[in-house]
C-alpha cells in the first residue's frame, strides 16, 4: 500500500519537473570561475524560479564557488558533468535556514516540496579548508565553541534538508563537508539513487543521515566516510524513521558501515537493507544501537557482504539517557550474511582513519548485548551466515574466562557510547549474547584462522535460545564453542 | 666601464661551464616524495650535504610536486628543476627558519658557499599567501612576537624563495619563481651572480619583489621576466662598508604594483657601474626607474641604454633623500639613460593585478618624471638622450595646482626624510620633467609629448646650475607659443 | 589588540587548567589527517611550553604524522585514547643528539618530562592501560633506511639510523605511562643515565623488525617498570649496566609472566 503510494508520487513528481522550465546559472549572473563567490546570486536564482512555478536551475561545466544556499519549493538544482558547487572556506558565508534550527549547512533546505538535487556533477564543500578556518577563529575567541576532543563543533553539514516532501536526489556527488555529508531529516517521500558520497575529509564525516524519514529509499549509491557511512538516527521521542529501504548500496567507513544510532530519541519501524556491500570499515558491518530510550521494530538485513571489515554485528541497548527508561530493540532479522574480520586495522592509510581504542583486547566478537534489569533484546533471527575470523586469542595479552565471576565481570556499561570494542576482552571469539530473549541462530558458519582461546560463542543471561546447523572451523584439538550461562531454553539442534 | 663588463660576462660563462660537468643525483633517490603533501625538508637537506660532501653535483627534481620547508645549499651543489616539476613551499610557517646570521626566513638559504646554482624549467612556487596568512594567526594567538604593523608579519618573519648570502659564484637560470610570502629571491654580498632566462610571478602578499640584489660584485640579470606586486628588479644596499657594482641588466621584461627598476629604498653604501640595456616596463604602478640614494650611500656611473616604458605611472624618478644616512653625504652623479619610450597613462596602470599599488599623495594630477636633489646635496652630470616620453595632460587645476610664482614653487617641499616616491611631492608643477637642485642636466633629442592640454608647463628647473637642452621638442595641443621650458632660481641653462 | 587575543588564547587553555597549564595540538596547526608532517608544529608547541614554564600539550582522537621531536623541560605530551603519533617513513626525518641515540621522541639533559595515555571519558573507574599511541612505522622507517644505506648516501650502520620510539637520556623525572607503542624500526624505549623513571601500563608490540628490544636502560636510578605487556622480537626487557634502585612487577609476554628485573 505504501509503496504503491510513493511510486505515485514520485511519478507525479517526475512529471511536474519535466514539465518545469529550466534556467541556465549565467541568467542570474552565477559565475563558473571559482572564485567568484556566487551566494546571492545563485539564491536568487532560487528564490526567482521558486515564486515563478518552478524549474531547474542548470549548472554547467564549471567550478561554482558559493557559501550558504536554500533550495525552495519546487525547484531542482541539476549539476550537469562537470559542475562543482564548490563551498566557500570562509566559516562567515555559512548560515542557519531560520532561527530555531541550528543546524546549519552548505546546501538546504526547510519545510520545501518537489525539490530535487541531480546530475552528474559535485557538491564539494572544501570541509577540510573550511573546519581549519573555523578552528583559526574558535581559538581566537571570535567564534564561541566547545571545541570537543579539540575540534569543533560548530561545523556546516554538506546537504541538509528539513521536513521537505517529494525529494529526488540522483546521480550526484556529494563530499567534503566541514560536518556531516548528506543529511535527509523529517523527510518524506524521498527518493536518493545512484548517488556517491565522500566523507574523507574531517572528523564526524558521516555519510548519509537519515534521520526521522518516511517512506525513503537510497539506491544503488555508494558512500565512503571517515565516520559512520549509512546512518539512521532519530533526534526526537515523538518522530521516528519509517518505511526506509536501502538496497545495492556499496559503504566504506572509518566507523560504522551501517548504522542505527547513536542519537535514539524516537525510534526505527520496519527498514529494508538489502543487498549492499562494506568494504575496509574499522568498526561494524551494521551497528543497531538504542541508547537513549527509542525503539526499534522490524529491521530485515538480507544479503549483507563484508568484507575486511572489523566487527560484523553490533546490536546493543544502552541508557545514556537517565531521564527516561531504556528503549527496545526487537524483531531483527539478518539473512545471508558473510563478513571477514581482519587481524589488523581494516582503514589503514585512509585519512582520518578511525582510532585503535579499549586495549588490551583480542578480537572482539559480534555481539547482542542488552541490559540487565529486563531490558532484553527480543526476537533476533540470525540465517545463513558467515563469518571468518582471524583468531589467535592470547591469554596474557587480554583474558575473560569463562567462570561466573569472570562473566559476572563484565560490565554493564549502560551509560557508555555504543560501539562493539567498549567491553574490551570478551569471552568469546565469534559471537557473544547477553541480556537476551528469543534469538535463533539457523545455518551459521563461524571460521577461526588461529587457535583462539575462547570459545566460538557465549551466550549469557538470556532466555530462548536455538542453535540450528551449527558449523564451526578452529584449527587444533576439538573444544567446546558454545559457553551458556546463566540462560534458560537452550535448544541446539 | 664596457671592459669591466665584458670581462663580467667571460667569467660568467666560465662559470656556467663549470657547473656543467657535475654528476646527477635523482632526489627520489633520497627518499623525496613529490606527492605534494609530504614535506621533504629533511630529505632535501641530506641530500644536499651528501652531494657537497661527495664534491659537488646537481640534485636534480623530476616531474612531482616536492613540498619542502627551509633547507640550505651548499658550495658546489645546483638545484635542478625539471620541467613538470614544483619545489612548492610548505604553507605551515613552523617548517620555516629565520636564519641567524642573515635575519631572514627563506625556503631555499645558502650562507658563504661557492660555486652554487638552481636551473631548470620547473617552478619553485613559496604558497605565500596561505603561508603568510597562517603566520598572522598564530602572531595573533600569541604564539609568535611580531607587531603586524600594517597588519601584516614583518618582512623578516616571512619566507622568501631564495636567500643566499655572501656567495661567490652563483647561477640561476630557466626557473619560475612564484608566489613568496616576503620578497622573492635576495642575493646579498654575493660576488659573481649571473641570472639568466627566468620567470618571476609573485602577486601573492606584500613586499613580493621580483628580484632584490644587495650589495653584490659582478652580477648578469639578463633574459629574464618580472611581474610582481611590489619592485619587479631592485637592488638594494643594507651595508654602509658595501656597495652594489659592477651590474648587467640586459633584455629584460618588469611589470609591478611599484617600481619596475629601483635603486634603494636601502641605500647605505651605494651603487656604481651598472649598464641596464633592453628594459621593457609595463602595467607598472609607479616609476619605470627609480635611483634612489636616500641613506648616505653613492649612485654613479650607470647608463641606461634601451627602456620601454608602457602603460607606467611614471617615468623617471632621480632623488638624493637623506633618511638614515648617519653621517655619510648621499649622492647620484654620473648617470646616462638614452634610446627610451615611454607612455604615462591617465588611469591606473596595475589596475586589477592581485596586490595592486595603493593610491597615494592625492590630490595631484599626472606626475612628471623627476630629478630632485636636496639644496646641499644635489644631483650632478645626467645625461637624457633619445628620448620619447608621451603623457596624458588633461591636468585639472580644481583638482590641484601648483603654479610658477615663486611662492608656490618654494612653497614644494624639501622632504629630505622621506619615504623616496614619485608621488611624495602630490602636485608638481610641471608635466613632463621637474628637476630641482641638481647640476649639469644634459638633455639630447627628447621629445615631450602630451595627448591632452596641460595647465603646466613640460619641464620645471628650480636650482639647477647648469643645464643644456639639444634638439628637444615639445608637442601638447593648443599650446602654440607656450613656454614649455621654466627657469626658477637657475643659472647655466642652455637650450638650442 | 595582540595582547587581548593572547589574553584569549590563555583563557581558552585555562578553561582545562589542572596543575599544570594545558595546550591543545591544533592551537599550534598540529593536523590529525594523518598526512600532514607535524614535525615542526610539534617542536614550536613543545618549545612554546616549556619556555612559558612547562604544561601538557594533548592531542586527541587523529593520526599525528611526525618525525623527531626533542622533548624540553617540564613538557609532558598527553596522547587521549584514539590519538596516534605516527613516525614518517623517512631516514632523514630523524634525529639524535650527540651521544643520544635517534628516536621519535628524544630528550637529553631534561626534567620533568613525560608521554603519556589518558583515559577516555566515557570510561570511568576502570584500570585501562595503552591508550594513546606511538606508531613508529618501523618496516617503513627501516626500509628507507636500508634504501639510503644501500645507495650509498646514509653513511650510518642501519642500527645508528633507525630510531627507538622514545630515546631519553640523561633526564631526570621521566614518566612514560598508560600508551600503546607499536612498531619501532630500533628498539621502543631506551633510557640512559635517567633519574626517577615510571614506565608503566604500557602495551608494547614490536615485531616488525628482527631485534627490536622493549625496554633498553642502562645506569638509571630509581627505575619503576610496571604493568607492561611486551610483544616483541628482541628482549621484552634489556638493562646493560649499573642502574640502581629498580623496581619492577606485572610484566608480561604472550608467553606469561616476566621474572622481576634484577640490578
Amino acid at each position: 500500500m505504501n509503496k504503491i503510494k510513493i511510486v505515485w508520487l514520485l511519478s507525479f513528481f517526475c512529471l511536474v519537473q519535466v514539465s518545469a522550465k529550466d534556467y541556465n546559472a549565467s541568467l542570474f549572473g552565477i559565475k563558473s570561475n571559482g572564485t567568484t563567490l556566487n551566494t546571492t546570486s545563485i539564491q536568487k536564482a532560487i528564490d526567482y524560479i521558486s515564486e515563478n512555478g518552478g524549474g531547474t536551475l542548470q549548472f554547467y561545466v564549471g567550478r561554482y564557488l558559493t557559501g550558504s544556499i536554500f533550495l525552495k519549493s519546487n525547484v531542482t538544482i541539476n549539476l550537469n558533468e562537470g559542475a562543482i558547487l564548490l563551498g566557500s572556506t570562509n566559516p562567515y558565508d555559512y548560515r542557519n535556514f531560520n532561527d530555531k534550527i541550528h543546524t546549519f549547512s552548505f546546501v538546504s533546505a526547510y519545510q520545501a516540496e518537489n525539490i530535487g538535487i541531480t546530475g552528474k556533477g559535485v557538491i564539494d564543500g572544501q570541509g577540510r579548508e573550511m573546519v581549519y578556518n573555523f578552528l583559526d577563529q574558535q581559538h581566537k575567541g571570535i567564534m564561541p565553541d566547545l571545541m570537543r576532543y579539540d575540534r569543533p563543533g560548530l561545523r556546516p553539514n554538506g546537504v541538509y534538508l528539513r521536513e521537505c516532501k517529494n525529494v529526488t536526489v540522483t546521480g550526484v556527488t556529494i563530499k567534503s563537508a566541514g560536518g556531516w555529508t548528506f543529511y535527509p531529516d523529517q523527510c518524506e517521500n524521498m527518493l536518493i539513487d545512484g548517488v556517491t558520497v565522500l566523507g574523507l575529509d574531517f572528523w564526524n564525516n558521516d555519510g548519509i543521515d537519515i534521520v526521522d524519514c518516511k517512506n525513503l529509499k537510497l539506491l544503488n549509491s555508494f558512500i565512503d566516510a571517515a565516520d559512520d557511512a549509512i546512518c539512521f538516527k532519530s533526534h526526537e521521542a515523538n518522530k521516528y524513521c519509517e518505511n526506509v529501504e536501502v538496497r545495492n548500496c556499496v559503504a566504506r567507513s572509518s566507523a560504522s558501515a551501517i548504522k542505527f544510532g547513536t542519537v535514539t530519541a524516537g525510534g526505527y519501524k520496519h527498514i529494508r537493507i538489502i543487498n549492499n556491500k562494506v568494504y575496509n570499515t574499522h568498526r561494524s558491518a551494521i551497528t543497531i544501537a538504542v541508547p537513549d530510550g527509542g525503539f526499534v521494530d522490524d529491521v530485515l538485513v538480507d544479503s549483507l557482504y563484508a568484507y575486511n571489515t572489523s566487527n560484523a554485528i553490533y546490536l546493543r541497548i544502552g541508557a545514556r539517557n537517565t531521564s527516561r527508561p531504556p528503549g527496545t530493540l526487537k524483531n531483527i532479522t539478518i539473512q545471508n550474511m558473510y563478513c571477514e574480520i581482519p587481524a589488523t586495522k581494516a582503514d589503514v592509510n585512509y585519512p582520518y582513519e578511525g582510532p585503535v581504542e579499549d586495549n588490551p583486547r583480542n578480537i572482539s566478537p559480534a555481539s547482542i548485548v542488552g541490559l540487565a534489569g529486563g531490558y532484553d533484546i527480543e526476537n533476533v533471527t540470525l540465517r545463513n551466515i558467515e563469518l571468518v575470523y582471524p583468531g589467535g586469542g592470547n591469554v596474557h595479552y587480554a583474558y575473560r574466562g569463562l567462570k561466573p565471576a569472570d562473566l559476572d565481570s563484565i560490565p554493564e556499561m549502560a551509560r557508555s557510547y555504543p560501539e562493539f570494542s567498549q567491553f574490551l576482552e570478551l569471552p568469546a571469539w565469534a559471537f557473544w549474547v547477553r541480556h537476551a530473549k528469543n534469538v535463533t541462530f539457523e545455518n551459521i558458519t563461524l571460521t577461526a584462522k588461529e587457535r583462539d582461546y575462547r570459545p566460538a560463542i557465549v551466550i549469557q543471561e538470556t532466555e530462548n535460545v536455538t542453535l540450528k546447523n551449527m558449523l564451526y572451523k578452529e584449527p587444533g584439538g576439538k573444544k567446546k564453542q558454545v559457553h551458556t550461562y546463566k540462560t534458560k531454553n537452550i535448544v541446539q539442534k | 666601464m664596457t671592459n669591466m663588463i665584458k670581462i663580467l660576462i667571460v667569467n660568467m660563462i666560465l662559470l656556467i661551464t663549470q657547473q656543467l660537468s657535475a654528476k646527477d643525483y635523482d632526489v627520489r633517490d633520497f627518499g623525496a616524495v613529490g606527492d605534494g603533501i609530504f614535506v621533504n625538508s629533511n630529505i632535501i637537506q641530506h641530500a644536499i650535504d651528501y652531494i657537497n660532501a661527495a664534491g659537488g653535483g646537481r640534485l636534480v627534481f623530476y616531474p612531482g610536486t616536492y613540498v619542502t620547508g627551509s633547507f640550505y645549499l651548499k658550495s658546489n651543489v645546483t638545484l635542478h628543476i625539471e620541467q613538470g616539476a614544483t619545489l612548492l613551499g610548505s604553507t605551515n610557517p613552523w617548517d620555516y627558519v629565520k636564519d641567524p646570521h642573515v635575519g631572514w626566513k627563506s625556503m631555499i638559504f645558502a650562507v658563504k658557499q661557492d660555486n652554487i646554482g638552481i636551473s631548470g624549467k620547473g617552478i619553485i612556487n613559496g604558497r605565500g599567501f596561505t603561508t603568510a596568512n597562517n603566520m598572522v594567526k598564530y602572531i595573533q594567538k600569541g604564539l609568535f612576537d611580531d607587531p603586524l604593523k600594517l597588519d601584516r608579519p614583518n618582512e623578516t618573519n616571512r619566507p622568501e624563495n631564495i636567500y643566499f648570502r655572501e656567495c661567490n659564484n652563483v647561477v640561476i637560470r630557466d626557473i619560475t619563481l612564484k608566489d613568496p610570502a616576503s620578497w622573492n629571491q635576495t642575493y646579498d654580498q654575493c660576488k659573481n651572480l649571473l641570472v639568466d632566462n627566468i620567470f618571476v610571478d609573485s602577486k601573492s602578499y606584500w613586499n613580493n619583489d621580483g628580484i632584490d640584489v644587495v650589495d653584490c660584485d659582478g652580477v648578469v640579470i639578463k633574459n629574464s621576466y618580472f611581474d610582481t606586486a611590489d619592485d619587479a628588479i631592485c637592488f638594494k644596499s643594507h651595508d654602509a662598508n658595501a656597495i652594489c657594482q659592477n651590474v648587467v641588466v640586459d633584455n629584460c621584461t618588469g611589470r609591478s604594483s611599484a617600481n619596475g627598476l629601483k635603486f634603494g629604498t636601502a641605500s647605505r653604501g651605494g651603487f656604481r657601474n651598472f649598464k641596464i640595456t633592453n628594459l621593457t616596463i609595463y602595467d607598472t604602478f609607479r616609476s619605470a626607474i627609480t635611483f634612489a640614494a636616500v641613506d648616505g650611500g653613492l649612485i654613479e656611473n650607470i647608463v641606461v641604454d634601451g627602456l620601454r616604458s608602457v602603460n607606467t605611472g611614471n617615468v623617471l624618478f632621480l632623488r638624493i633623500g637623506n633618511r638614515w644616512s648617519s653621517g655619510k653625504t648621499p649622492s647620484l652623479q654620473n648617470v646616462t639613460i638614452k634610446n627610451v619610450y615611454a607612455e604615462v597613462p591617465y588611469a591606473k596602470p596595475d589596475a586589477g593585478y592581485n596586490y595592486e599599488g595603493p593610491v597615494e599623495d592625492n590630490p595631484r594630477n599626472i606626475s612628471p618624471a623627476s630629478i630632485i636633489g636636496l639644496p646641499n646635496m644635489r644631483i650632478k652630470n645626467i645625461t637624457l638622450e633619445n628620448i620619447e616620453m608621451v603623457y596624458p595632460g588633461r591636468s585639472d587645476t580644481l583638482y590641484a595646482k601648483v603654479g610658477l610664482t615663486s611662492k608656490e614653487l618654494d612653497a614644494i617641499p624639501e622632504m629630505e626624510k622621506s619615504y623616496p616616491e614619485f608621488s611624495q611631492f602630490k602636485e608638481l608643477p610641471a608635466w613632463g620633467m621637474y628637476i630641482r637642485h641638481a647640476d649639469d642636466i644634459h638633455f639630447k633629442n627628447v621629445t615631450f609629448r602630451a595627448l591632452e592640454q596641460d595647465y603646466r608647463p613640460a619641464v620645471v628647473m628650480d636650482d639647477v646650475k647648469g643645464a643644456s637642452f639639444r634638439g628637444v621638442s615639445f608637442s601638447e595641443p593648443n599650446a602654440q607659443g607656450k613656454n614649455q621650458i621654466f627657469k626658477y632660481k637657475s643659472s647655466g641653462i642652455n637650450i638650442e | 589588540m595582540k595582547k587581548f587575543f593572547f589574553s584569549f588564547f590563555v583563557a581558552i587553555c585555562a578553561l582545562n587548567l589542572s596543575a599544570q597549564t594545558d595546550y591543545k595540538a591544533s592551537v599550534f596547526g598540529c593536523m590529525s589527517d594523518g598526512i600532514t608532517l607535524n614535525t615542526q608544529s610539534i617542536q614550536t608547541a613543545i618549545n612554546i611550553i616549556s619556555s612559558r614554564g612547562g604544561g601538557m600539550l594533548h592531542f586527541y582522537v587523529g593520526r599525528y604524522l611526525t618525525g623527531t621531536i626533542f622533548l624540553k623541560n617540564n613538557v609532558t605530551i598527553v596522547l587521549h585514547e584514539g590519538a596516534t603519533l605516527v613516525g614518517v617513513p623517512s631516514a632523514y626525518d630523524y634525529a639524535g643528539l650527540p651521544g643520544v641515540p635517534k628516536g621519535l621522541i628524544v630528550a637529553h639533559g631534561q626534567s620533568n618530562i613525560g608521554v603519556v595515555g589518558s583515559t577516555p571519558e566515557y570510561q570511568t573507574n576502570m584500570d585501562v592501560i595503552g591508550n594513546g599511541i606511538i606508531e613508529g612505522q618501523g618496516k617503513s622507517v627501516r626500509k628507507s633506511i636500508e634504501t639510503q644505506i644501500a645507495k650509498g648516501y646514509l653513511n650510518e650502520t642501519i642500527e645508528q639510523a633507525s630510531p627507538a620510539l622514545i630515546s631519553f637520556s640523561e633526564c631526570t623525572g621521566v614518566k612514560v605511562t598508560g600508551l600503546m607503542l607499536r612498531e619501532a624500526a630500533g628498539d621502543v624505549v631506551t633510557y640512559n643515565d635517567c633519574k626517577n623513571v615510571e614506565t608503566a601500563g604500557l602495551l608494547i608490540e614490536s615485531k616488525d623488525i628482527a631485534g627490536s628490544n622493549g625496554l633498553v636502560f642502562s645506569k638509571c636510578t630509581g627505575l619503576n617498570v610496571t604493568n607492561n605487556f611486551f610483544n616483541v622480537s628482541g628482549k621484552p626487557i634489556k638493562s646493560s649496566a649499573n642502574s640502581k634502585e629498580v623496581k619492577s612487577s606485572d610484566n608480561r609476554t604472550f608467553a606469561g609472566s616476566l621474572s622481576k628485573i634484577t640490578k
